[in-house]
Protein backbone atom coordinates (compact mmCIF):
# COMPACT_ATOMS: atom_id res chain seq x y z
CA UNK A 1 0.00 0.00 0.00
CA UNK A 2 1.25 3.11 -0.87
CA UNK A 3 1.51 5.75 1.65
CA UNK A 4 -1.37 8.20 -0.17
CA UNK A 5 -3.71 4.78 0.66
CA UNK A 6 -2.85 4.88 4.04
CA UNK A 7 -5.36 6.23 6.01
CA UNK A 8 -4.81 9.38 8.86
CA UNK A 9 -6.80 8.52 12.26
CA UNK A 10 -6.97 10.67 15.07
CA UNK A 11 -5.67 8.19 18.14
CA UNK A 12 -9.66 8.36 19.33
CA UNK A 13 -10.46 6.55 15.58
CA UNK A 14 -8.15 4.01 15.66
CA UNK A 15 -9.11 3.34 19.08
CA UNK A 16 -12.84 2.85 17.72
CA UNK A 17 -11.78 0.60 14.78
CA UNK A 18 -10.28 -1.57 17.23
CA UNK A 19 -13.14 -1.54 19.12
CA UNK A 20 -16.18 -1.49 17.13
CA UNK A 21 -14.14 -3.52 13.71
CA UNK A 22 -11.85 -6.20 14.88
CA UNK A 23 -12.65 -6.84 18.40
CA UNK A 24 -16.33 -8.42 17.40
CA UNK A 25 -14.49 -11.11 15.63
CA UNK A 26 -12.29 -12.65 18.17
CA UNK A 27 -14.47 -15.51 18.49
CA UNK A 28 -14.31 -16.77 15.20
CA UNK A 29 -10.51 -15.73 15.43
CA UNK A 30 -9.95 -17.87 18.18
CA UNK A 31 -11.43 -20.70 16.70
CA UNK A 32 -9.44 -20.49 13.93
CA UNK A 33 -6.57 -19.93 15.71
CA UNK A 34 -6.80 -23.34 17.85
CA UNK A 35 -8.21 -25.23 14.83
CA UNK A 36 -4.50 -24.31 13.26
CA UNK A 37 -2.17 -24.68 16.41
CA UNK A 38 -4.47 -27.52 18.60
CA UNK A 39 -3.56 -26.15 21.37
CA UNK A 40 -4.81 -23.21 23.83
CA UNK A 41 -2.21 -21.43 24.80
CA UNK A 42 -0.75 -21.47 21.33
CA UNK A 43 -4.46 -19.95 20.08
CA UNK A 44 -4.13 -17.05 22.70
CA UNK A 45 -0.80 -16.12 21.96
CA UNK A 46 -1.94 -16.44 17.93
CA UNK A 47 -4.85 -14.30 18.47
CA UNK A 48 -2.96 -12.01 20.69
CA UNK A 49 -0.13 -11.40 18.02
CA UNK A 50 -2.79 -10.75 15.29
CA UNK A 51 -4.53 -7.99 17.23
CA UNK A 52 -0.90 -6.41 17.95
CA UNK A 53 -0.31 -6.34 14.45
CA UNK A 54 -3.46 -5.57 13.13
CA UNK A 55 -3.23 -2.50 15.88
CA UNK A 56 0.23 -1.65 14.07
CA UNK A 57 -0.61 -2.17 10.86
CA UNK A 58 -4.11 -0.30 11.20
CA UNK A 59 -3.57 2.79 8.56
CA UNK A 60 -3.55 0.33 6.13
CA UNK A 61 -7.16 -0.37 6.64
CA UNK A 62 -10.00 1.47 5.21
CA UNK A 63 -12.70 1.27 7.48
CA UNK A 64 -15.99 0.05 6.89
CA UNK A 65 -14.27 -2.62 4.54
CA UNK A 66 -14.18 -6.41 5.29
CA UNK A 67 -12.41 -6.34 8.70
CA UNK A 68 -12.72 -9.94 9.48
CA UNK A 69 -11.24 -11.07 6.29
CA UNK A 70 -8.23 -8.39 6.94
CA UNK A 71 -7.59 -9.94 10.26
CA UNK A 72 -8.02 -13.68 8.99
CA UNK A 73 -5.00 -12.39 6.46
CA UNK A 74 -2.79 -11.56 9.77
CA UNK A 75 -3.59 -14.74 10.84
CA UNK A 76 -2.71 -17.05 8.43
CA UNK A 77 0.40 -14.76 7.67
CA UNK A 78 1.18 -14.75 11.54
CA UNK A 79 0.46 -19.17 11.59
CA UNK A 80 2.66 -19.38 9.01
CA UNK A 81 5.46 -17.19 9.02
CA UNK A 82 6.20 -17.66 12.78
CA UNK A 83 3.78 -20.38 14.58
CA UNK A 84 4.14 -23.03 12.41
CA UNK A 85 8.00 -23.00 13.05
CA UNK A 86 8.17 -23.59 16.54
CA UNK A 87 4.29 -25.74 16.45
CA UNK A 88 3.79 -29.17 18.09
CA UNK A 89 2.01 -29.87 14.72
CA UNK A 90 4.60 -29.56 11.50
CA UNK A 91 3.49 -29.06 8.14
CA UNK A 92 3.35 -32.01 6.62
CA UNK A 93 2.11 -30.47 3.05
CA UNK A 94 4.06 -31.31 0.00
CA UNK A 95 3.48 -28.36 -1.65
CA UNK A 96 5.01 -29.86 -5.14
CA UNK A 97 2.66 -33.03 -4.60
CA UNK A 98 -0.48 -30.63 -3.80
CA UNK A 99 -0.04 -27.91 -6.96
CA UNK A 100 0.71 -30.85 -9.35
CA UNK A 101 -2.38 -32.90 -8.61
CA UNK A 102 -4.13 -29.82 -8.39
CA UNK A 103 -2.85 -29.40 -12.21
CA UNK A 104 -3.96 -33.05 -13.09
CA UNK A 105 -7.18 -33.92 -14.23
CA UNK A 106 -7.66 -36.43 -11.02
CA UNK A 107 -8.83 -33.27 -9.25
CA UNK A 108 -12.29 -33.16 -11.09
CA UNK A 109 -12.93 -36.69 -10.14
CA UNK A 110 -16.01 -37.52 -8.22
CA UNK A 111 -15.25 -39.03 -4.78
CA UNK A 112 -16.88 -42.37 -4.42
CA UNK A 113 -17.31 -43.47 -0.98
CA UNK A 114 -20.26 -45.21 0.25
CA UNK A 115 -21.54 -42.21 2.40
CA UNK A 116 -24.86 -41.43 2.30
CA UNK A 117 -26.76 -38.65 3.77
CA UNK A 118 -28.20 -40.67 6.73
CA UNK A 119 -24.91 -41.84 7.97
CA UNK A 120 -23.65 -38.64 7.99
CA UNK A 121 -25.96 -36.84 9.95
CA UNK A 122 -26.48 -39.64 12.35
CA UNK A 123 -22.76 -38.93 12.88
CA UNK A 124 -22.11 -36.72 15.80
CA UNK A 125 -19.81 -33.77 16.10
CA UNK A 126 -16.99 -35.37 18.05
CA UNK A 127 -16.62 -37.27 14.14
CA UNK A 128 -16.50 -34.51 11.82
CA UNK A 129 -14.44 -32.25 14.20
CA UNK A 130 -12.00 -35.16 14.52
CA UNK A 131 -12.08 -35.74 10.95
CA UNK A 132 -11.47 -31.75 10.23
CA UNK A 133 -8.10 -32.02 12.74
CA UNK A 134 -6.87 -34.59 10.70
CA UNK A 135 -6.67 -33.23 7.62
CA UNK A 136 -3.26 -31.17 6.51
CA UNK A 137 -3.63 -27.47 7.81
CA UNK A 138 -3.71 -26.24 3.81
CA UNK A 139 -6.95 -28.07 3.29
CA UNK A 140 -8.29 -27.72 7.23
CA UNK A 141 -7.96 -23.92 6.53
CA UNK A 142 -10.22 -23.91 3.21
CA UNK A 143 -12.67 -25.95 4.79
CA UNK A 144 -12.78 -23.62 7.83
CA UNK A 145 -12.58 -20.53 5.98
CA UNK A 146 -15.57 -21.76 3.56
CA UNK A 147 -17.46 -24.23 5.35
CA UNK A 148 -17.24 -22.43 9.41
CA UNK A 149 -16.59 -18.85 8.32
CA UNK A 150 -18.76 -18.32 5.47
CA UNK A 151 -15.99 -16.70 3.47
CA UNK A 152 -16.56 -16.36 -0.16
CA UNK A 153 -14.00 -17.89 -2.86
CA UNK A 154 -12.45 -14.55 -3.86
CA UNK A 155 -12.06 -13.52 0.34
CA UNK A 156 -10.55 -16.73 0.66
CA UNK A 157 -7.94 -16.29 -2.47
CA UNK A 158 -7.16 -12.77 -0.41
CA UNK A 159 -7.09 -14.44 2.52
CA UNK A 160 -4.55 -17.38 1.49
CA UNK A 161 -2.83 -15.49 -1.22
CA UNK A 162 -3.34 -17.64 -4.17
CA UNK A 163 -5.72 -17.53 -7.37
CA UNK A 164 -9.29 -17.90 -6.88
CA UNK A 165 -9.20 -21.04 -9.27
CA UNK A 166 -6.69 -22.82 -6.36
CA UNK A 167 -9.20 -22.21 -4.13
CA UNK A 168 -11.74 -24.02 -5.70
CA UNK A 169 -9.47 -27.20 -6.46
CA UNK A 170 -8.08 -27.27 -3.24
CA UNK A 171 -11.65 -26.74 -1.62
CA UNK A 172 -12.65 -29.61 -3.54
CA UNK A 173 -9.75 -31.96 -2.52
CA UNK A 174 -10.04 -31.00 1.01
CA UNK A 175 -13.83 -32.30 0.89
CA UNK A 176 -12.68 -35.17 -0.88
CA UNK A 177 -9.98 -35.81 1.40
CA UNK A 178 -12.82 -35.21 4.68
CA UNK A 179 -15.41 -37.57 3.24
CA UNK A 180 -12.46 -40.25 2.91
CA UNK A 181 -11.86 -39.81 6.76
CA UNK A 182 -15.51 -39.84 7.44
CA UNK A 183 -16.25 -43.03 5.07
CA UNK A 184 -13.40 -44.36 6.72
CA UNK A 185 -15.08 -44.08 10.21
CA UNK A 186 -18.13 -44.95 9.20
CA UNK A 187 -17.04 -48.69 7.83
CA UNK A 188 -15.13 -48.93 11.17
CA UNK A 189 -18.01 -47.88 13.44
CA UNK A 190 -20.11 -50.14 11.13
CA UNK A 191 -22.60 -47.61 9.65
CA UNK A 192 -25.32 -48.93 7.17
CA UNK A 193 -24.79 -47.32 4.26
CA UNK B 1 -22.73 -24.47 -20.98
CA UNK B 2 -24.29 -27.74 -22.19
CA UNK B 3 -27.76 -27.98 -21.56
CA UNK B 4 -28.49 -32.02 -21.52
CA UNK B 5 -27.19 -33.09 -18.28
CA UNK B 6 -29.62 -35.78 -17.37
CA UNK B 7 -27.72 -38.32 -17.78
CA UNK B 8 -26.21 -40.90 -15.07
CA UNK B 9 -22.69 -40.98 -13.71
CA UNK B 10 -20.13 -41.37 -16.21
CA UNK B 11 -17.27 -42.92 -14.13
CA UNK B 12 -15.02 -42.01 -16.99
CA UNK B 13 -14.53 -38.68 -16.23
CA UNK B 14 -14.11 -36.16 -18.83
CA UNK B 15 -12.44 -38.54 -20.89
CA UNK B 16 -15.51 -39.03 -22.82
CA UNK B 17 -16.57 -36.22 -25.19
CA UNK B 18 -19.86 -37.37 -26.51
CA UNK B 19 -22.21 -34.59 -27.20
CA UNK B 20 -25.06 -36.81 -25.99
CA UNK B 21 -23.14 -37.00 -22.63
CA UNK B 22 -22.97 -34.26 -20.15
CA UNK B 23 -19.53 -33.04 -19.11
CA UNK B 24 -19.28 -34.17 -15.59
CA UNK B 25 -15.91 -32.04 -14.88
CA UNK B 26 -18.47 -29.14 -15.25
CA UNK B 27 -21.31 -30.64 -13.15
CA UNK B 28 -18.47 -31.38 -10.29
CA UNK B 29 -17.71 -27.90 -10.60
CA UNK B 30 -21.29 -26.22 -11.00
CA UNK B 31 -22.40 -28.64 -7.45
CA UNK B 32 -19.68 -27.13 -5.43
CA UNK B 33 -20.64 -23.36 -6.94
CA UNK B 34 -24.06 -24.00 -5.86
CA UNK B 35 -23.32 -25.58 -2.68
CA UNK B 36 -21.11 -22.42 -1.92
CA UNK B 37 -23.92 -20.33 -2.76
CA UNK B 38 -21.11 -18.77 -5.64
CA UNK B 39 -23.63 -19.94 -8.64
CA UNK B 40 -25.14 -16.90 -10.73
CA UNK B 41 -28.48 -17.23 -11.47
CA UNK B 42 -27.72 -18.93 -14.83
CA UNK B 43 -25.70 -21.62 -13.37
CA UNK B 44 -28.09 -22.48 -10.60
CA UNK B 45 -31.38 -22.54 -12.91
CA UNK B 46 -28.91 -25.31 -14.99
CA UNK B 47 -28.16 -26.97 -11.80
CA UNK B 48 -31.89 -27.40 -10.49
CA UNK B 49 -32.95 -28.20 -14.11
CA UNK B 50 -30.42 -30.75 -14.91
CA UNK B 51 -27.87 -31.91 -12.47
CA UNK B 52 -30.44 -32.38 -9.60
CA UNK B 53 -32.07 -34.65 -11.49
CA UNK B 54 -28.88 -36.77 -12.19
CA UNK B 55 -29.08 -39.49 -9.48
CA UNK B 56 -25.28 -40.21 -8.62
CA UNK B 57 -24.79 -35.84 -8.65
CA UNK B 58 -28.02 -35.60 -6.41
CA UNK B 59 -26.55 -37.70 -3.80
CA UNK B 60 -23.12 -36.09 -4.07
CA UNK B 61 -24.84 -32.60 -3.68
CA UNK B 62 -26.78 -33.83 -0.70
CA UNK B 63 -23.82 -35.65 0.97
CA UNK B 64 -21.82 -32.26 0.72
CA UNK B 65 -24.37 -30.43 2.01
CA UNK B 66 -24.90 -32.26 5.08
CA UNK B 67 -21.13 -32.53 5.95
CA UNK B 68 -20.66 -28.72 5.17
CA UNK B 69 -23.87 -27.98 8.26
CA UNK B 70 -22.48 -30.16 10.61
CA UNK B 71 -18.86 -28.93 10.20
CA UNK B 72 -20.44 -25.17 10.52
CA UNK B 73 -22.50 -26.56 13.51
CA UNK B 74 -20.49 -28.65 15.38
CA UNK B 75 -16.91 -27.07 14.82
CA UNK B 76 -17.40 -23.40 16.11
CA UNK B 77 -17.97 -23.64 19.58
CA UNK B 78 -14.52 -23.21 21.21
CA UNK B 79 -15.38 -20.87 23.95
CA UNK B 80 -12.94 -17.66 23.89
CA UNK B 81 -10.87 -17.28 27.16
CA UNK B 82 -12.76 -14.69 29.13
CA UNK B 83 -9.38 -12.61 29.68
CA UNK B 84 -8.38 -12.78 26.22
CA UNK B 85 -9.72 -9.26 24.46
CA UNK B 86 -9.15 -7.29 27.55
CA UNK B 87 -5.33 -9.07 27.27
CA UNK B 88 -4.98 -7.65 23.93
CA UNK B 89 -6.40 -4.24 24.73
CA UNK B 90 -4.47 -3.50 27.77
CA UNK B 91 -1.50 -4.46 26.32
CA UNK B 92 -2.17 -2.53 23.03
CA UNK B 93 -2.99 0.62 24.71
CA UNK B 94 -0.56 0.44 27.42
CA UNK B 95 1.77 0.24 24.34
CA UNK B 96 0.19 3.30 22.88
CA UNK B 97 0.22 5.11 26.24
CA UNK B 98 3.96 4.83 26.71
CA UNK B 99 4.67 5.93 22.58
Amino acid sequence: MSDSQRQNYTQKEKESIFDKEFLPHIGPMYNFAYRLTFDDDDAKDLVQDTYLKAYRFITSFEQGTNAKAWLFRIMKNSFINDFRKKSKQPAKVDYQEVETFYNSDDVDKAITTDLRVETVQDMIGDEISNALNSLDVDFRTVIILCDLEGFKYDEMAKILDIPIGTVRSRLHRARNLLKEKLSDYANKMGYKN
Amino acid sequence: MESNSTGSLDTGGSDRKDSNQPDHNECLKLLHLVLDDEATAEQKDYFDKHVCNCMPYYEIYHVDKAIKSLVKNTCCGKNVPTDLADAIKEQIFRGTDKA
